[in-house]
């Protein structure tokens, strides 16, 4: 049901915001997506997390080696818009590259659960 | 090679500004497509209506992009605008919408490190809407964006200073003609060429050559170059030059052909100013049509010969200024055995200064002073000599670091200035030069629409945000704290191992009602140790936020692990092994989280900050004052000095002043037209010079 709101120019339905975190030493990338979509009053929040690894700089990343999407806990909404109008912290920055990454790169070669690597990604948001 | 101001391929550009004209008039982009933003009706839509169930229709949908004009000029398909026609007419169903703007962003997206992207719904009425995919891509370098060179990249190719033209694989040919008065009706292409750097240093290669009845110059060079934002070294380029010219000065031509092997490099900031330096080894012939009596003593018209040039300097780009101020030293020789022949000193100064006056409207001031001395130890060749005129001469062709290193004066054709009481060409020269402009008319590239938008400004804030962010985790992860805590690790891990070895025994004899007690503290013990594992094998950048999670600062595993077994588990046990284990993992953690705490995060943070303040900065630029097209009128003044000066027509000084038009069109054509009157003319010289500065940029990319 609409809320009593006062009209708007242009209402905003669709927000994805795209970092890509590239290491220094060019040896690691990775993709971090915020996607908000709005239906009414239902909101829901997409993470999308991609890890491109290579051994040398002069290699081209070639395809992800991880690619999940994460559907957001609605508990943690509030964190993903803050994520989103805020930025990263550095500690979310640091877990982002580090954990986060390590742990969705072991669930590509089954080191890890799908389950593990999701919920170290929305770890990120906690942090 | 010099540097021409001339008329280059006026057809294209007339070409060019029809079609402009055509897009802003109708709205409708060269494919057919209406792609433009629509006007919004103010305050028609209300926010949480769920448009679908109450059943809207979409009545128009377009793409607000700022790179568009590139669809405009380029060959890119238009894919994203034919995807947005088709939600046209249909109902709204968010789901289809969503579709569109994944396809949209796989399309308009670019490979950079910002990417924003927002769908927004206006003019609401009679159960019809209007959809806006907002697209917002951009990449800037925070070393390269700190300099003098990068103004010129904000004013003349936008797209590339926002990083959007950053493919790493790209072929580019750009036609050039002209007229000058001493090099006559001239042609000829340039050619550059840019590929991802594999196992040989060489990324990209170059080549640009004019001839015409009077003249020829030929330059093509391969270059590398290297990033980092990190290390002390910036950002560096290195090349091999090939030169070959043949240039008239109204008596005689100077003729060049070189071979160049150049190192250039630049540091990161240090309060807002970037060091630079650069190296290279020139050799090869210079000839003229001089005869021996035009020339000073110990001048010859021609000679081999070797030159290696040093040269550093500063550069700055604040905001609404950009500085560079450079010093270079030419040592050359016209034998094998390189002995000192001439020394060439040469500094320049150039600072440009603009103030918005209205919305994306500039007043901008250039101005350019710079000297040069030429020592002759014994002899030196003519074409080393100084001559002036409308041409600037670089004292390090192909270089993007322009050190200008000849008297420039617009009122005087090229190379037409050089006479002085000892001969042709000067041995000494100072010159300054003035341009001011202001905006007359303009297409911004971002529109207003967007940049007033706050739902897009606050997520455009959050990306750069982010970005420093990592930066302050990989300047944290560099500081010598940090790095002197990564021996602990492996004492960290044989402790655990010994604590894991530890209560494993203990269970063996433990009450059962103890089990929940034992899972917890093998949870902790294994949660530590992966954390341990994976930061020993990390990078230091990623094993950081291993560290921080062992720690309070984090989830404080390892704190964990000694509450779990050395507390609540040997609380009841009391068994001395795992009390003693778990002191053991209690000091190492101790040792880990007081180096953490001395880590420098004040400095991470302002190194970042100083970073990013730069990207900050041409962002902003980008949004509020960068231009697609723009026409300034533009007044100039010269005044240039050569010497030795005598009496007579030897007087040496000049003065030049006049006005024009400046024609920016973003990404393909920057003009510059004007005359110059020589204020201070002297016999055998014209009463002044037309001036242009004409470039044409990315026609077939």
């Amino acid at each position: 049901m609409p809320k009593a709101a006062a009209a708007v120019k242009q209402d905003i339905v669709g927000i994805h915001v795209k970092f890509t975190l590239n290491t220094p030493d060019g040896l690691r990338r990775v993709v971090f997506e915020l996607e908000k979509d709005t239906q009414g009053n239902d909101v829901q929040w997409k993470i999308t997390f991609q890890l491109f690894d290579r051994d040398r700089k002069t290699d081209p990343f070639g395809d992800a080696i991880v690619d999940l999407e994460v559907d957001v806990d609605t508990k943690l909404n509030k964190k993903a818009e803050v994520m989103a109008d805020k930025g990263m912290t550095p500690k979310q920055a640091a877990f982002a590259v580090g954990p986060a990454a390590d742990t969705a790169k072991d669930s590509a070669s089954g080191d890890a659960t799908t389950d593990e690597a999701k919920s170290a990604i929305q770890t990120t948001l906690n942090k | 090679m010099k540097a021409r101001f001339s008329w280059r391929c006026f057809g294209v550009l007339v070409l060019a500004c029809a079609s402009v004209r055509c897009q802003s008039q109708s709205g409708v982009h060269p494919s057919g497509i209406q792609s433009e933003v629509q006007p919004t009706t103010p305050g028609s839509c209300l926010p949480s209506t769920d448009y679908e169930t109450e059943g809207y229709s979409i009545r128009n949908a377009t793409i607000d992009d700022p790179w568009h004009f590139l669809m405009t000029f380029g060959a890119g398909h238009d894919a994203a605008s034919q995807t947005a026609a088709s939600l046209r007419g249909r109902p709204y169903k968010s789901a289809e919408v969503r579709q569109a703007r994944n396809e949209i962003e796989k399309q308009r997206f670019l490979p950079a490190e910002i990417n924003v992207s927002l769908t927004g719904i206006a003019n609401c009425s009679d159960k019809q809407l209007d959809v806006i995919f907002h697209i917002f891509s951009v990449q800037i370098s925070p070393v390269l964006s700190s300099t003098f060179e990068f103004r010129q990249l904000e004013n003349t190719d936008p797209q590339k200073a926002g990083g959007s033209s950053l493919s790493g694989r790209y072929l580019r040919i750009t036609p050039r003609a002209g007229y000058d008065q001493t090099d006559k009706l001239f042609g000829g292409a340039a050619i550059e060429s840019e590929w991802p750097q594999a196992a040989i240093p060489v990324d990209s290669f170059s080549f640009d050559g004019v001839a015409s009845s009077a003249m020829h110059s030929l330059a093509t060079s391969l270059a590398g170059h290297y990033d980092s934002a990190s290390n002390w070294l910036g950002h560096a380029e290195w090349r091999l030059d090939f030169e070959n010219a043949s240039l008239p000065t109204g008596r005689a031509n100077l003729e060049h052909g070189s071979l160049a092997l150049g190192l250039s490099g630049q540091l990161h900031p240090l309060a807002g100013v970037v060091p630079r330096f650069g190296l290279t080894i020139d050799g090869g012939n210079q000839h003229s049509g001089f005869a021996a009596r035009d020339l000073a003593p110990n001048t010859v018209p021609g000679s081999s010969f070797g030159a290696a040039k040093f040269y550093f300097g500063v550069t700055a780009h604040p905001r609404h200024q950009a500085l560079t101020a450079s010093y270079g030293l030419e040592l050359g020789s016209t034998s094998a055995d390189f002995r000192q022949d001439w020394r060439k000193h040469i500094g320049d100064i150039a600072y440009e200064s603009w103030w918005p006056v209205a919305d994306h409207r500039l007043f901008e001031v250039e101005q350019r002073l710079t000297a040069g001395r030429i020592q002759t130890l014994r002899v030196v060749p003519v074409g080393e000599k100084f001559f002036g005129g409308n041409a600037e001469q670089p004292f390090v062709p192909g270089d993007a670091w322009k050190i200008r290193s000849n008297p420039v004066i617009r009122s005087i054709s090229a190379n037409r200035f050089y006479r002085t009481s000892t001969g042709a060409g000067g041995d000494r020269f100072l010159s300054y030069n003035l341009t001011a402009a202001i905006t007359a008319w303009r297409t911004p590239i971002v529109p207003s629409e967007l940049t007033t938008d706050p739902e897009f400004t606050q997520k455009l804030d959050g990306t750069i945000v982010s970005a420093t962010s990592l930066l302050q985790v990989t300047y944290a992860s560099d500081d010598r704290h940090f790095r002197d805590l990564l021996p602990l690790l492996p004492q960290a891990a044989a402790n655990l191992d010994q604590l894991k070895a530890a209560v494993t025994a203990a269970q063996a004899s433990a009450p059962s009602s103890l089990e929940t007690a034992f899972d917890v503290c093998r949870t902790t013990i294994k949660s530590s140790s992966n954390y341990v594992k994976k930061a020993q094998k990390a990078k230091p950048v990623s094993a950081y936020g291993y560290v921080q999670e062992l720690l309070p600062d984090g989830i404080a595993a390892l704190a964990a692990v000694v509450s779990a077994c050395g507390g609540d588990l040997n609380s009841a046990l009391k068994d001395p092994a795992i009390r003693s284990s778990s002191s053991d993992v209690d000091a190492v953690a101790h040792q880990l989280q007081t180096g953490f705490a001395l880590i420098d995060q004040e400095a991470a943070s302002a190194k970042a900050a100083a970073d990013m303040g730069y990207v900050k900065r041409t962002l902003d630029i980008i949004l509020k004052e960068v231009n697609i097209a723009s026409i300034s009128p533009v007044f100039v003044f010269d005044a240039a000095h050569i010497g030795p000066a005598g009496a007579g027509p030897y007087t040496g000084t000049r003065y030049g002043t006049g006005g024009g038009v400046r024609f920016s069109l973003a990404s393909t054509a920057s003009f510059t037209a004007g005359y110059s009157w020589n204020v201070t003319r002297h016999a055998g010289e014209a009463p002044g010079a037309v001036f242009f500065s004409f470039g044409i940029r990315n026609l077939l990319h």
